[in-house]
């Protein structure tokens, strides 16, 4: 069983605005984000306060790191039998979103944050080698 | 309308909550959506095994067949995200980040060589319960099998075997890259910065400063290498273990008390206390209960092992 994003389907996305917000919301689908939410968005001092539910919210504009982008990921129907390969299209992108904390001033630490950075760990982890210094250090450092 | 009778005999209305999800937020590299031929199916995910677990894993499959990369949930015990004009439920994000495919290998080429001989690539990675890895090949560049493996042949007939020594020079390399990124990325990784949720900052040495890096850039490769590889690569990096090594030199520290929320012992940029959010977990509750099995477990010094991996939780 495979799964595969359909490349094509991103083309026919525009940029759209993203809100990570610190409470489960037990619900899918459409909601009017911009009259409800957005209109409560203030820019203070230490950056964004809204507020969800009469709960003071602190915010954060989140910029992906450069050569990366968020994308919302949509499974058209259902694959019902194991070995079919499941499709998925992309519906959304995004190059920054905002994340939202409970009563806290965002900071570096956030975990959203830091999940970011682990990508210029991971660029290190994972570029090949150099061949020569692997071959001098073999040879006697 | 068959389902009508249902609904109205439990009682239960079945909304949008209660189907599965179908809709994910991902961030992942804008070139893989970079146009590659018309195959509209080229980018995929394929469960391959995970070089260090053994066990199932998704990868990612892009930019004609030859990156690969891997996929990490990252997930917080609530939130949700609004998009655009919608809600999801889901406050889950999934990064996806190259990985060198020479990991992936690894543990068929440490397997194939136990009966000594050179094989073929195609002979060495097989695996019947994994029959996507024939993808893992077209991403693999075949020159840099140098790096972990003897050869012989060649033109289009070469065989490989593994070799030991080459691979934790290779090994000791990532390391290095690692340290340096680290280093650069302005990462609080002094003895102290790491361990501080455990013990009272004291007098301490640049070469402890550096050890603690060390340790820290070890065990994020260590998270790509089978597990018996992890004990060589300390032993080849001559990483000496955190409680072997402080206590003769210094008066023993005074053990801070864990506390259930971490946040109010560790400061505010103990960047190791994401990563090794799973480690620490393990070490406050076996302050708890504990069974003899778990206090042998408490024994084993993770400190500077911190694993990335065990913050994302489960790779899907």
């Amino acid at each position: 069983m495979a799964v595969c994003i359909d490349a094509a389907s991103f083309r026919n996305t525009g940029e759209t605005t993203c809100h990570h917000l610190p409470c489960t919301i037990n619900a899918n689908g459409k909601a009017n984000v911009a009259d409800f939410f957005e209109t409560a968005i203030r820019i203070e001092n230490e950056g964004l306060t809204s507020s969800f539910r009469g709960r003071p919210l602190h915010g954060q504009e989140v910029t992906l790191p450069e050569g990366f982008i968020g994308v919302v990921l949509k499974e058209k129907g259902e694959a019902v039998i194991e070995e079919e390969v499941r499709q998925l299209h992309v519906q959304h992108r995004f190059l920054k979103f905002t994340a939202w904390n409970l009563d806290k001033i965002p900071n570096a630490d956030d975990r959203l944050n830091k999940a970011l950075r682990w990508i210029s760990i991971a660029r290190a982890l994972h570029r090949p080698v150099d061949l020569e210094s692997s071959q001098q250090s073999v040879s006697g450092k | 309308m068959p389902r009508l009778p249902l609904q109205q005999t439990t009682g239960k209305k079945i909304s949008s909550q209660d189907a599965p999800q179908n809709q994910w937020v991902m961030i992942t590299e804008e070139k893989i959506f970079d146009n590659y031929g018309n195959d509209m199916d080229n980018i995929s995910m394929h469960k391959l095994r995970h070089p260090k677990t053994d066990k199932a894993t998704f990868y990612l499959i892009s930019n004609g067949g030859q990156q690969i990369s891997e996929i990490m949930k990252f997930e917080s015990s609530c939130g949700s995200w609004l998009i655009g004009d919608s809600v999801q439920k889901d406050g889950s994000i999934l990064m996806t980040t190259p990985v060198d495919p020479l990991f992936l290998v690894l543990p068929y080429l440490i397997n194939a060589a136990k009966s000594g001989k050179y094989m073929t690539v195609d002979q060495i990675v097989h695996d019947e319960e994994f029959p996507d890895v024939s993808n893992l090949l077209a991403c693999l560049d075949f020159d840099s099998l140098d790096y972990v493996a003897d050869m012989k042949g060649a033109g289009d007939f070469k065989a490989y075997r593994y070799n030991s020594e080459k691979t934790l020079s290779w090994l000791r390399l990532k390391t290095d890259n690692v340290l340096e990124a680290l280093r650069s990325s302005g990462v609080d990784m002094n003895e102290s910065g790491a361990q501080s949720a455990l013990f009272i900052r004291s007098k301490k040495t640049s070469s402890g400063d550096e050890n603690g890096y060390l340790k820290y850039a070890c065990g994020l490769v260590s998270d790509y290498i089978p597990l018996e590889l992890v004990t060589s690569l300390k032993d080849y990096l001559g990483i000496t273990e955190a409680v072997e090594d402080r206590s003769p030199v210094e008066p023993p520290n005074k053990k801070v008390k864990l506390s259930e929320n971490q946040g109010t012992v560790t400061p505010t940029e103990d960047y190791s206390r994401f990563f090794g959010q799973d480690s620490k977990k393990q070490t406050s509750a076996a302050g708890g209960r504990q069974t003899a099995a778990q206090k042998k477990l408490s024994k084993v010094d993770v400190r500077g092992m911190k694993s990335i991996s065990s913050f994302f939780s489960s790779k899907s």
